[in-house]
């Protein structure tokens, strides 16, 4: 091999490099025109299968309506909630992040580090988080913590009529009570629309323009009165307690619409935080041998079918009478009296024998009519029907004891309808629950029926019926604790021996104590019907439901004006404490029953959609509320929406970013 | 050399390609933090950072003399070498390939360094062996040199212990897929390969003369980094620096004949490295590249996203920062590998093409480098140099844009990576430094 160094100066020839510039720029314009082929002749389809990717059909859910009471207060509500996700790839010191989440999303430092370890882009740290732990994530500003808007059913009340309400689980189920009755129209129409995706499949933005109000539930507006729903369940709350009973339930209902303003349980159930047992709605649902307050059903068949009048004598045979081989006793043995008295000293025996008068069948056909053996028809799912005793004849043991409420299963509501058609001069209305039902834009959707309700007495027998049950809370009554000064007031009490459960056998340890009655009885406005079950110590009917009735119908009149001015609620006592001066005591209170009145509003929301990040943010603040804003880009949705109040002062902005709409889109 | 402060000298600094060498990077820059924006918003600050600590790189390299980068050479390949085999043995595992070395302060990539070592090597190497007319293949080869039995002993050795070992391993952890051991034949055979062989070398060696030459012959010393590089597995780079060898020898010059047969002999040796060489994902890609629609999600995956992202930036693109295959995370490594996916994405054919012609320009005004130099060694230098900027260009752009099989090959200057970043503007230094005019001494 020789070694030639002939032109050491220009030792690569011109042609050479010329040639190795063509071929480069041969290469290159290859990749041109391979790119400009991408580019320029399949870009279409390129473009397609791009848009395929990052756009998708996805299910889009408006918020479920609210339910509010009578005067538009809201029971039930759907807020903003925020999910609290991680990007840890954005998280430097996740030690420190984990250790700065830990006592505010209330999971371990640890758990918390160990999600922040993941390889993944993103991870829940929370679901659903409320507002305030939403505030104290923000306000700590962690780099690669993010907070996304979701949606969560709120219960303002807390407790506040949580059993008539019922629930919606976390899946979205309604869960008994008006949330299942009325889910149908409560529920946001769920709709699909085209959305931007990452490679993840995670929702970054709508695309398009989509009016989410057009899709919002509608909202139920109840008949129910907070206020008067508080008091019942302070009032019932409080003597539950004091009587160390098991439960205690009340209705009250308007006398001339039967529209029902308190549907009361005790034990509270809070929906927010749902505690199972506790949530049976007593009221519609519990079916219970009422004892005397069905005398008022006795009485009123027997006076409507013109069998007694109240001037009539009945022999009550000194408290004992045997009937087969069944012996009846009274708690206040009598001889004969009118019947009048009969009702106010709430002779069993005076009873019977007035059902005997007016015959098994005229008995039974009454109580049909009453609506006994049939649910009310308000339109729950928990309405229960109860029953009237069984086979084609009853016999006259049956008789007796049904005339005084034995071997008859009645629900509260019932009885309280019953009562409601006394007080409303014998038309009987069915009992109903909602006012309207409006959509989101503010059209009625459905109003309460507006029927005349059915004639179940004449005008004469509800009237004598109504003088009669004065006389319980009268000088002598066994509802003198009913009793509220400068009013006039009629109601029947109820003390009913349980069968013990072991035994099978009625015994005098169990009871349940009942009152039922309207006010003002010269112009009946309130019906109301309290049940205490199982209370230990003092348990007549008077002595223990009595006070609860007093209460709840003093907030009631005084509501609507029937009350002289000078008059005070009066506290809530069983018969014991009764003698007692009465205390000043506003409405009382219960450790577990919070402040029903929800957070007033803040302001009005207005219009954001379609601003600026910055725009949306100022014009919120200026309208009192703080923005909570996801994305980047444009307003594409907002919640609460335009015009609404807003709920907790909080409007949260979905932004979209990039040229999704406009150029990006499908075309 | 005295480098003056002279007017005169400092007009000859190439300002054209200095120029178009800061441009890229630049738009680079600009290009990276819209590509990192969601997951690393600061990346392209640090590249900016790269981007400076190697224009000081580079500027030193660019006023060495071309005699000290003759005495560098060597020194540095053995270097290179060493670290290559470091890399291998204690380098930090990958996405199951060892191309990283832990240097407790950041982490180094020896190939990219075995990049330019090779262009050093080569020129200096190249430059001193010439023969008229051209190189002959039996020149470049010299089949009967010790170095090639005794690489296939020490292969032979490796295999027998390396897959060995595996076995063991997977055995002991109780796991389910166990690799297998070589065939005793196969030991046998390569063993028995090399013994003839060595034998036949042996007595050349001693008919003609002991002589180091007669151990090491030219390819060897493109071999050795290359099959370093190759086993990391690093197949882009191996390919880069086999690519850099070859144009440097075929710019020192071929004869037409060889360099027929050499092409034909490098088909087969393809084919052989198919067989034994290639690891089954670098198969599976090449399969893919034939056939892209076999398997969409999986090797064809990145490839098709990134069509996807090109072709859908249509003429003028889908605007700066607003490239729905680089923001919403379909497009992957789209601030390394895939950074012509984004430009083409975000900035459309037009801005494509002002790339395209941006790298043309800096690969021919590095060429030029090549016309001008005074020496040899410089000379082929300059092209060293051009053709490892040509060579990633192409080769990267080639895979995005679905010409070329996905192969992890950076585009220069524009993808993150601070050793990339530095080594590809130390090659511009080589460019420039054979322009530069020389003292003569």
């Amino acid at each position: 091999m020789s070694i030639e160094r002939a032109c050491p100066e220009r030792e690569l020839p011109r042609w050479r490099i010329v040639a190795v510039g063509v071929l480069l720029a041969v290469s290159f314009a290859g990749l041109l025109a391979k790119a400009g082929r991408l580019q320029l002749v399949f870009d279409d389809d390129l473009r397609d299968l791009a848009a395929a990717q990052y756009l998708r059909e996805l299910p889009v859910t408006a918020p479920r309506g609210s339910l509010k009471d009578h005067h538009g207060r809201p029971l039930a509500v759907t807020v903003p909630a925020w999910s609290v996700v991680a990007r840890p790839r954005l998280v430097d010191d996740k030690a420190a992040v984990a250790q700065a989440l830990a006592p505010v999303l209330g999971a371990s430092a640890r758990e918390l580090q160990g999600k922040l370890g993941s390889s993944s882009g993103f991870v829940w740290l929370k679901r659903r988080a409320a507002g305030d732990v939403a505030d104290q994530v923000r306000a700590l500003g962690l780099p690669g913590i993010e907070l996304q808007p979701e949606q969560r059913r709120y219960w303002p009340g807390k407790e506040l009529a949580g059993q008539l309400l019922g629930l919606v689980d976390v899946d979205g189920r309604a869960r008994g009570g008006v949330e299942r009755a009325y889910d149908d129209a409560l529920q946001g129409r769920a709709t699909t629309t085209p959305s931007l995706i990452d490679a993840r499949g995670d929702r970054i933005a709508l695309a398009g323009g989509l009016d989410v109000t057009l899709l919002e539930g509608d909202d139920v507006i109840l008949t129910i009165d907070a206020e008067l729903q508080h008091t019942a369940e302070v009032a019932l709350a409080d003597m539950v307690r004091r009587t160390q009973a098991k439960a205690g339930w009340a209705v009250v209902l308007d006398a001339r619409t039967a529209a029902l303003l308190a549907v009361a349980n005790v034990p509270l159930f809070n929906p927010n935080a749902p505690t199972p047992e506790a949530q049976k709605n007593r009221v519609f649902a519990e079916v219970f041998e009422p004892a005397s307050v069905m005398k008022v059903a006795t009485f009123a068949a027997a006076l409507d079918a013109g069998a007694i009048t109240p001037a009539d004598l009945i022999d009550c045979e000194n408290g004992r009478f045997t009937i087969g081989k069944h012996v009846i006793h009274d708690t206040h043995p009598a001889g004969v009296i009118s019947a009048a008295e009969v009702f106010a000293t709430s002779s069993n025996i005076g009873a019977l024998k007035i059902a005997q008068r007016l015959g098994e069948d005229r008995l039974r056909a009454a109580l049909l009519r009453f609506g006994f053996g049939a649910a009310p028809g308000v339109g729950l799912v928990e309405e229960a029907a109860g029953r009237l005793p069984a086979g084609e004849r009853w016999g006259d043991a049956r008789l007796a004891t049904v005339s005084f409420g034995h071997g008859v299963l009645v629900s509260a509501l019932q009885i309280a309808s019953l009562v409601q058609a006394v007080a409303n001069d014998g038309v009987r209305r069915t009992p109903y629950l909602v006012e309207r039902v409006e959509s989101a834009s503010g059209e009625v959707m459905r109003r309460a029926p507006t029927d005349e309700g059915t004639r179940v007495l004449s005008v004469a027998s509800a009237r004598t019926l109504n003088e009669i049950m004065r006389g319980v809370v009268g000088k002598d009554g066994t509802g003198v604790l009913a009793a509220i000064p400068g009013v006039l007031v009629a109601g029947k009490t109820g003390t009913a021996e349980k069968v013990d459960p072991v035994t099978k056998r009625y015994t005098n340890t169990l009871h349940l104590s009942s009152f039922v009655g309207f006010a003002p009885a010269n112009d009946p406005a309130v019906v109301a019907m309290v049940v205490i079950d199982e209370p230990r110590g003092e348990h007549f009917g008077g002595a223990v439901a009595g006070p609860v009735f007093r209460a709840i119908m003093e907030r009631a009149l005084l509501d609507r004006g029937l009350l002289a001015a000078g008059a005070l609620p009066a506290p809530v006592t069983p018969a014991t404490a009764a003698a007692a001066a009465p205390m000043l005591t506003e409405g009382g209170s219960v450790a577990n029953v919070d402040d029903p009145e929800p957070a007033p509003p803040t302001g009005v929301v207005p219009s954001l959609v379609g601003l600026t990040a910055r725009a949306a943010a100022a014009q919120a603040e200026a309208a009192g509320l703080t923005p909570t804003l996801s994305g980047s880009g444009m307003v594409i949705t907002q919640s609460p929406r335009a015009g609404a109040s807003a709920q907790g002062g909080v409007v949260a902005l979905t932004l979209a970013d990039g040229p999704a709409p406009s150029s990006g889109g499908a075309r | 050399m005295s480098i003056s402060t002279a007017p005169e000298s400092t007009q000859r600094w190439p300002l054209g390609l200095i120029g178009v060498a800061a441009l890229i990077p630049l738009l680079g820059v600009l290009n990276l933090s819209s590509a990192a924006r969601a997951t690393m918003p600061d990346l392209w600050f640090k590249q900016l950072l790269w981007l400076c600590g190697g224009f000081v790189a580079g500027a030193v390299v660019a006023r060495l003399r071309a005699s000290t980068l003759e005495l560098l050479s060597y020194p540095l390949y053995a270097v290179t070498c060493v670290l290559l085999v470091a890399v291998l043995a204690v380098g930090t595992p990958i996405k199951g390939a060892q191309r990283w070395l832990d240097l407790g302060a950041f982490n180094m990539q020896p190939s990219e360094l075995a990049k330019l070592a090779m262009i050093l090597v080569c020129a200096r190497y190249f430059s001193r062996f010439e023969m008229p007319g051209g190189y002959t293949l039996v020149a470049l080869l010299r089949p009967l040199n010790l170095s090639r039995p005794l690489g296939i002993l020490a292969f032979a050795a490796y295999r027998y212990v390396h897959t060995r070992a595996k076995h063991d391993a997977a055995l002991a952890a109780g796991a389910t897929d166990i690799p297998s051991i070589d065939p005793l034949w196969l030991t046998i055979a390569l063993v028995a390969l090399a013994l003839v062989w060595g034998a036949l070398g042996a007595l050349d060696l001693v008919r003609s003369g002991v002589d180091a030459k007669r151990i090491v012959a030219p390819i060897d010393v493109v071999m050795v980094p290359f099959i370093l590089v190759l086993v990391e597995p690093d197949l882009g780079t191996a390919s880069i620096v086999l690519a850099v060898a070859a144009t440097i020898i075929l710019f020192a010059g071929m004869r037409p004949r060889d360099l027929a047969v050499a092409s034909v002999g490098v088909v087969g040796v393809a084919v052989l490295a198919w067989s034994f060489v290639l690891h089954d994902y670098q198969r599976k890609r090449v399969y893919t590249f034939l056939n892209p629609e076999s398997d969409i999600q999986g090797a064809g995956y990145h490839a098709a996203q990134s069509i996807i992202a090109v072709g859908s930036g249509e003429i003028t693109g889908k605007g700066y920062g607003h490239g729905t295959q680089t923001q919403l995370s379909f497009l992957p490594e789209n601030h390394t590998d895939f950074v012509f996916s984004v430009l083409g994405e975000e900035w459309g054919f037009v801005g494509g093409t002002i790339l395209i012609v941006l790298l043309f320009a800096l690969v021919t005004l590095m060429l030029r480098g090549a016309r001008r130099a005074t020496d040899r060694f410089s000379a082929l230098m300059a092209v060293g140099a051009a053709s490892m900027i040509f060579w990633h260009a192409f080769i990267n752009i080639g895979m995005v844009i679905g010409v070329l099989p996905v192969v992890g090959v950076t585009l220069p200057l524009m993808s993150y990576g601070g050793s990339s970043m530095i080594t590809k503007i130390i090659a511009i230094g080589f460019a420039v430094n054979a322009q530069l005019p020389r003292k003569v001494t």
